[in-house]
């Protein structure tokens, strides 16, 4: 308001000394000195020009307070006349424009900002794709700057917090699967590696058929089926049309779809939500896909498709599948020699219903087999009973039939014997002397056993395959932790350090996750390190340019909370965001993402007070017992919804003043707003809601408010409650918020002695609010805010505590809301204000703000006079641009602040031990 | 690392539930363990604590106080919940806190009762002072697991007032001039901390090291500005790393632990304030009984809180707005103060409940209560309420009442108390912030 109209003042400014300093004395100085110190302000020590513009920001507060008329106050012994009034803000004006224009696109002090709670969880959730709370039992933030929490210099740390770090980097390490060529993925609670293998199956299924990938079709679907059963043992299978229908589990594949075949076949394995990955799904060949939806893979595809390969390697344990397959194979070709025991035989026919002494009973078919491998592993009772596969009939009887069960006991073999075990079993088969093979009168033909040792051999090129892609993937993923590619020492360090965990003896996924901890605890992940590079133009000496991969950090952080996503990151790498137009783009792009929603709920949250509204507690829960937690959430939503709605859609700022639409999430509020009549429609908007343009960001059905009262932020139910009392409406606390945060007029703190108003209207001795407040303003003291702050707040006496509209107060005494401006111009309601706040001074007030907040927010800094000519832009170019939102942020991505870091003075500002 | 049976170990068992006979000759082992000569070392017996709980928005001060000593000791309303503990009490009457008239009327009064240092007015660059526990700490937690335990009831408050960043309206504990120290508030937490996963911790020493490492890398291309954030994350993860090198590398069970001697919380704050605050405090009783901490500061409410304690008197609205309230003053809201107060008593009776040898950990500790004003409605800062219980291991003459409201200025000062208490500790130094001399007549 007074800068701009300052602009114009061309006349010489008047001079301290002669004129302003003797104006101060005889006005201010009576109350503002050393000794009485009236408001905390002395002025009596700023006696000359120096001193009085030694700290901008506490002269721009004067400024505001004698131009605003604040001050000296009505009935100060000596009133300050027009003239005299006009000749100290013009001075004062004058001081503070030549600061802003020496110091215009001074980036200031940004220091480096550790993650905000929010921040963290944000980050984490895109990181993990887990949408957990992190932080709930983190210290909450403060915050200062412009009233934020991601202000860099107020995010303190203490020991406390970094124990509270490493909990949840070794949660988060625990929770980590490890693939080794994808990468970490993570899960809500740590899943146990033998579930791995089938989150692995599963990543490889959804990408085969998300991509609907065909292969080159290598194995003959005969040689297929004789991995997964004994030659002539498998179901009879017609590969041609309608076979693959006969068999259940094949209801599923289209006939004649090799890949169909072996997803759906594999899926045969999955028994009791056990696994076991078939060397079925290994016969398709690494690199074989043909084609994807129909044309050639790109090499993106054809590599992730490798990886994935990869990791089902490594969590099935490479060769493993296809060496339990050939154990398998050799048994079951030798079970009818086992199975001959008449021993056995006799017991079965005298059970008949008894339970069987399983311990005791180990000698038929794959039970023979399992009496060895009982030599070289225990058994529970369980695992004999599946695989003896006995046979009841309907009566619990047994039929005394027992039928091998293969896939039971390759399960067995899969899952339960340890490497070790399944070798030592092979060599007890291949070895003539063995108890086993004398059993069976035979060891596996030499060709099973070549088999065996290629499978070895191919196993060790597997594994140092796999080890490879680990560092290389987990180098991949600290760069994504550090939303920067890492240096090559870093690369080294992660090397160096995966490969000692290695030598450890550690296994793979030990490695990684003690990697992840320290990933998650350094200070490259928590805090934002902002370095710059000295090669990059710059306007001046001190300054320095920021890096492609800052500039992502900073827009992301700045509209997602979070860190930057791939195409950020891509178009860093291209060296693009140093290029304005890019990184505009780039802006404009992430506006119109779900991720939006962040900047509704922490910016606009934290400066309107609806941030945490749905924890809010304040409203006397027996007297309004209708604020509950969902209507709560509600209203919290009601605001969200709004904000997001207002950037995603780059709608006019200004509707936040005086839109006369909502966004209700829920009924139960359009009907607690007294809403009856729903607008236009006449279809309930809530079970026909869709989310709309852009695609799912706004989540809430908008309704108009053409037929209520209410219009913008000061209808919301937020707004409304967090600016009363438990028991009362507080047209002070409201009015204040108004001028103080809606439009930017600080007023000075009350003086001491203030007596109190009731707190709660019922026990207002017959007389209303508004009533006890005229009285309230009688007290010349009081009056000089109180003038200015009460009709704002009067004007909404329509509004209970939680947001109501109502037309007479808890007594029952009719409400009015009418009362008169400082200018004396009448003030009559909601409508009224609207219509106030919507007159073009106050507008201008309301736009000035919302840029101050923007940038202090963007920044993470106060905003500075360095700033002024930044936001005198930015409300040019809206009014020229119907208010549109983008125009805020395209001001501020494309402006120096935000590319260029300062850096430290050639000496450093000492002002630490001031008194 | 290998050391014998530590001190803390060995009062890790002194609870409730087990007594065990002081042995003098354990006195110093907590301090051979660290390898300093310090205040534990030299004087034989059990340690000494220090604890602050603070109150917002000051008192009614006509219900406020009391008169003579002894068993004549008259305690005046709002301390009558002290009651049947007022021979363990020094009520301290006149003191002020002269940098509390430096600044804003409120929250320039409030972070700084335990620095008496003057609130820099900033929304960024925060500045009081470091607070008396936190030195405390400095020099005498590092015998314990927790050098300190920094508690609160409310979150911090978000904004800014009065060109004052809100943070300022949170903790009274500040490890340097610049660095507040946040507040555990959740019970839960708490106890899981005092718990501890020794385990998670031991597995973390490789982790410590390249973090700081990390840091280090990154110092020396950074401004100074950024240097003293990375600083602040230096010293707190060293912090966490001498804590570290303080577990036992083997359990000594000597006595009950932690989770003997409560259950664990609900992972939700109580849903009242009073349960709230009484777990808060049994925890921080507990935490004094096993010496997993000599000092600790809690808050019961934030500068300028709202906080409602309209459960006090059902059916009236007036205790809804705490600090509202406090402009009033009068019976309503002495009515809040004394419910601090039994929340005061709650403690000191806990403190009472665990012996240590012939004494209990009340004799062994200070324990303060202060408000940041002497009335709320003249934001008076001229004096300032403040209590203290304990003998301290008999070096404070408990049972009295010490008034210096007529004392010239310098032996009025609320720092020389810490000045005097520095000794009592057995501190480095005996001078405190702007203390002219140790405070008479304690």
């Amino acid at each position: 308001m007074v800068i701009a109209a300052a602009i114009c003042a061309h006349a010489a400014p008047p001079d301290f000394d002669r004129t302003v300093q003797p104006l101060l004395e005889r006005h201010c100085h009576s109350c503002h000195n050393a000794k009485v110190r009236k408001g905390d302000v002395d002025l009596t020590s700023l006696s000359t020009a120096a001193k009085m513009t030694s700290d901008t920001a506490r002269l721009q507060t004067l400024l505001e307070v004698v131009s605003e008329g604040f001050m000296p106050p009505k009935d100060a012994p000596r009133p300050l006349s027009a003239t005299d009034r006009k000749l100290v803000v013009d001075w004062m004006q004058d001081q503070l424009e030549r600061e802003a224009r020496s110091q215009a696109g001074d980036p200031g002090r940004v220091v480096v900002r550790r993650l905000t709670n929010a921040e963290l969880n944000y980050t984490l959730t895109d990181l993990t794709g887990l949408t957990l709370d992190w932080t709930k039992d983190f210290p909450r933030d403060g915050s200062g700057g412009e009233g934020f929490s991601n202000t860099g210099q107020t995010l303190q740390i203490s020991a406390g917090q970094i124990e509270k770090y490493l909990g949840l980097a070794q949660r988060l390490a625990a929770s980590a699967v490890v693939f080794p060529a994808s990468g970490p993925a993570f899960t809500e609670s740590p899943a146990p590696q033998s579930e791995w293998a089938r989150l692995a199956l599963e990543r490889l299924d959804a990408f085969c058929s998300q991509q609907a990938v065909e292969y080159v079709d290598a194995t003959p679907p005969e040689q297929l089926m004789s991995y997964a059963y004994p030659v002539g043992k498998g179901p009879k299978l017609d590969f041609t049309a309608k076979g693959l229908r006969g068999y259940k589990g094949y209801s599923n594949a289209r006939p004649g779809d090799p890949l169909q075949f072996l997803l759906t076949s594999h899926r045969l394995f999955y028994r009791n939500e056990r696994l076991c990955p078939s060397p079925l799904t290994f016969a398709v060949p690494q690199g074989a896909i043909k084609k994807i939806r129909g044309r050639e893979p790109t090499t993106d595809e054809v590599r992730q498709w490798e990886r994935l390969w990869l990791d089902l390697r490594h969590t099935t344990g490479y060769a493993r599948p296809f060496k339990v397959s050939l154990l398998q194979r050799w048994f079951s070709f030798q079970s009818y020699s086992l199975g001959d025991n008449p021993e056995f035989e006799e017991r079965i026919k005298q059970w008949k219903g008894k339970p069987l002494d399983l311990q005791k009973d180990l000698s038929f078919t794959v039970m023979s087999l399992a009496k060895y491998i009982g030599e070289i592993r225990a058994f529970t009772p369980a695992e004999l009973r599946d695989y003896m596969n006995i046979q009841n009939s309907r009566d619990g009887e047994s039929t005394g039939t027992m039928v091998p069960n293969h896939d039971a006991f390759d399960a067995f073999l899969q899952n339960s014997l340890s490497d070790a075990q399944l070798e030592s079993l092979w060599r007890m088969a291949c070895d003539a002397e063995s108890a086993l093979a004398k059993r069976l009168q035979s060891v596996p033909p030499a060709a099973m056993q070549d088999e065996w040792r290629s499978l070895d051999a191919q196993q060790q090129v597997w594994q140092r395959q796999v080890r490879d892609a680990c560092r290389k993937s987990l180098c991949e993923f600290s760069a994504r932790a550090w939303r920067r590619p890492l240096s090559d020492t870093e690369t080294a360090g992660v090397h160096a350090r995966f490969d000692q965990a290695i030598a450890e003896s550690q296994t793979l996924a030990e490695a990684v996750q003690s990697s992840i901890v320290h990933l998650f605890v350094s200070p490259h992940f928590l805090y934002r390190i902002e370095r710059g590079i000295e090669s990059a133009p710059k306007p001046a000496a001190h300054l320095r340019g920021l890096t492609d991969f800052e500039l992502a950090s900073r827009l992301s952080y700045f509209l997602w909370s979070s860190q930057p996503d791939t195409a950020l990151l891509e178009a860093a790498a291209k060296g693009e965001l140093s290029d304005p137009a890019k990184r505009v783009a780039q802006a404009r792009r992430m506006l119109r993402d779900p991720r939006i929603r962040r900047l509704a709920n922490e910016m606009f949250g934290q400066w309107l007070g609806f941030y945490r509204f749905d924890e809010f507690s304040r409203p006397d829960p027996e007297r309004f017992a209708e604020f509950d937690a969902d209507l709560r959430k509600a209203m919290h939503g009601e605001a969200v919804e709004f904000c997001t709605d207002l950037v995603a859609n780059d709608r006019d700022v200004r509707s936040l003043l005086n839109a006369d639409y909502a966004f209700l999430p829920t009924r139960k509020l359009a009907e607690h707003y007294g809403m009856t009549d729903l607008g236009e429609t006449k279809t309930d908007p809530w079970t026909t809601f869709k989310p709309g343009e852009p695609a799912g960001v706004v989540t809430a059905p908008r309704v108009s408010l053409a037929h209520t009262p209410r219009r913008g932020l000061l209808g919301w139910g937020s707004v409304l409650t967090t600016t009363s009392h438990p028991l009362r409406t507080s047209p002070v606390l409201r009015g204040n918020w108004i001028l103080a945060d809606l439009l930017g007029i600080p007023t000075p703190p009350p003086p001491n002695a203030v007596p109190e108003l009731p707190q709660d209207e019922k026990n207002g001795d017959g007389l209303t609010i508004g009533q006890l407040l005229a009285r309230h303003r009688e007290n010349t003291a009081c009056s000089v805010c109180h003038v200015r702050i009460d009709p704002l707040g009067i004007a909404l006496e329509n509004f209970d505590p939680i947001g109501r509209f109502r037309t007479r107060d808890l007594n029952g005494t009719p409400i009015n809301s009418s009362s008169r401006l400082v200018d004396d111009r009448p003030l009559d309601g909601i409508r009224g204000l609207i219509a106030y706040l919507n007159e073009e001074k106050q507008q201008q007030l309301f736009v000035r703000r919302l840029c101050r907040k923007l940038l202090g927010y963007s920044l993470g800094r106060s905003v500075l006079p360095g700033d002024n000519q930044l936001l005198a832009e930015m409300e040019k170019k809206l009014q020229s641009n119907d208010g549109r939102f983008s125009t805020i942020i395209e001001a501020i991505v494309s402006s120096p602040q935000f590319v260029f870091l300062k850096l430290e003075p050639a000496a450093p500002a000492k002002r630490e031990g001031q008194p | 690392m290998t050391r014998p049976t530590n001190r803390r170990n060995f009062l890790r068992g002194v609870g409730v539930t087990l007594v065990l006979p002081w042995l003098e000759s354990l006195a110093t082992w907590g301090a051979e363990s660290t390898g300093t000569k310090s205040a534990g070392a030299k004087a034989a017996g059990p340690a000494k604590r220090f604890a602050c709980l603070f109150m917002a928005n000051g008192v009614e001060p006509g219900l406020w106080g009391a008169q003579g000593n002894g068993r004549d000791m008259v305690l005046k309303s709002s301390l009558e919940p002290l009651e049947p503990l007022k021979e363990h009490l020094l009520v301290l009457n006149g003191l002020y806190n002269p940098k509390s008239l430096t600044g804003n009327i409120h929250i320039a009064a409030a972070p700084n009762v335990l620095s008496g240092a003057h609130v820099v007015q900033s929304t960024s660059d925060l500045m009081v002072g470091t607070s008396f526990d936190q030195l405390l700490a400095a020099e005498i937690g590092g015998q314990t697991m927790f050098p300190s335990l920094v508690l609160g009831i409310e979150p911090p408050t978000l904004g800014t007032h009065k060109g004052y960043s809100c943070i300022y309206s949170g903790p009274i504990s500040w490890s340097t001039p610049k660095t507040p120290v946040p507040r555990e508030n959740n019970p839960r937490a708490l106890y899981d901390r005092l718990v501890g996963d020794p385990r998670g911790l031991r597995k973390a020493k490789s982790v410590l090291d390249l973090v700081m490492e990390d840091a280090r890398g990154i110092l020396p291309r950074v401004s100074a500005w950024d240097r003293q954030r990375l600083d602040e994350y230096l010293a707190s993860v060293r912090e966490v790393e001498q804590r570290l090198s303080r577990l036992p590398e083997k359990e000594v069970r000597t006595g009950p632990r932690v989770d003997e001697l409560i259950q664990p919380p609900d992972a939700q704050e109580p849903p009242s304030l009073a349960d709230h605050m009484r777990l808060m405090l049994d925890l921080l009783a507990i935490a004094f009984a096993t010496d997993s901490t000599r000092v600790g500061t809690l808050m019961f409410n934030n500068d300028l809180s709202r906080m409602d304690f309209g459960f006090l008197r059902p059916g009236s609205s007036d205790l809804t707005n705490m600090h509202g309230m406090s402009h009033a003053g009068g019976p309503d809201y002495a009515l809040m103060n004394r419910f601090h107060i039994e929340m005061y008593a709650h403690l000191l009776k806990r403190l009472q409940g665990y012996s240590e040898g012939e004494t209990t950990v009340l004799d062994n500790s200070c324990v303060m209560f202060c408000s940041s004003l002497m009335s709320g409605g003249a934001h008076d800062r001229t004096q300032m309420p403040v209590l203290l219980a304990g003998r301290l291991g008999q070096t404070l003459k408990t049972g009295r009442t010490l008034t210096y409201s007529k004392a010239p200025e310098e032996q009025r000062r609320l720092c020389n108390l810490f000045a005097k208490l520095s000794g009592h500790y057995a501190l480095k130094s005996h001078i405190f912030g702007d203390s002219a001399e140790p405070l008479r007549d304690l």
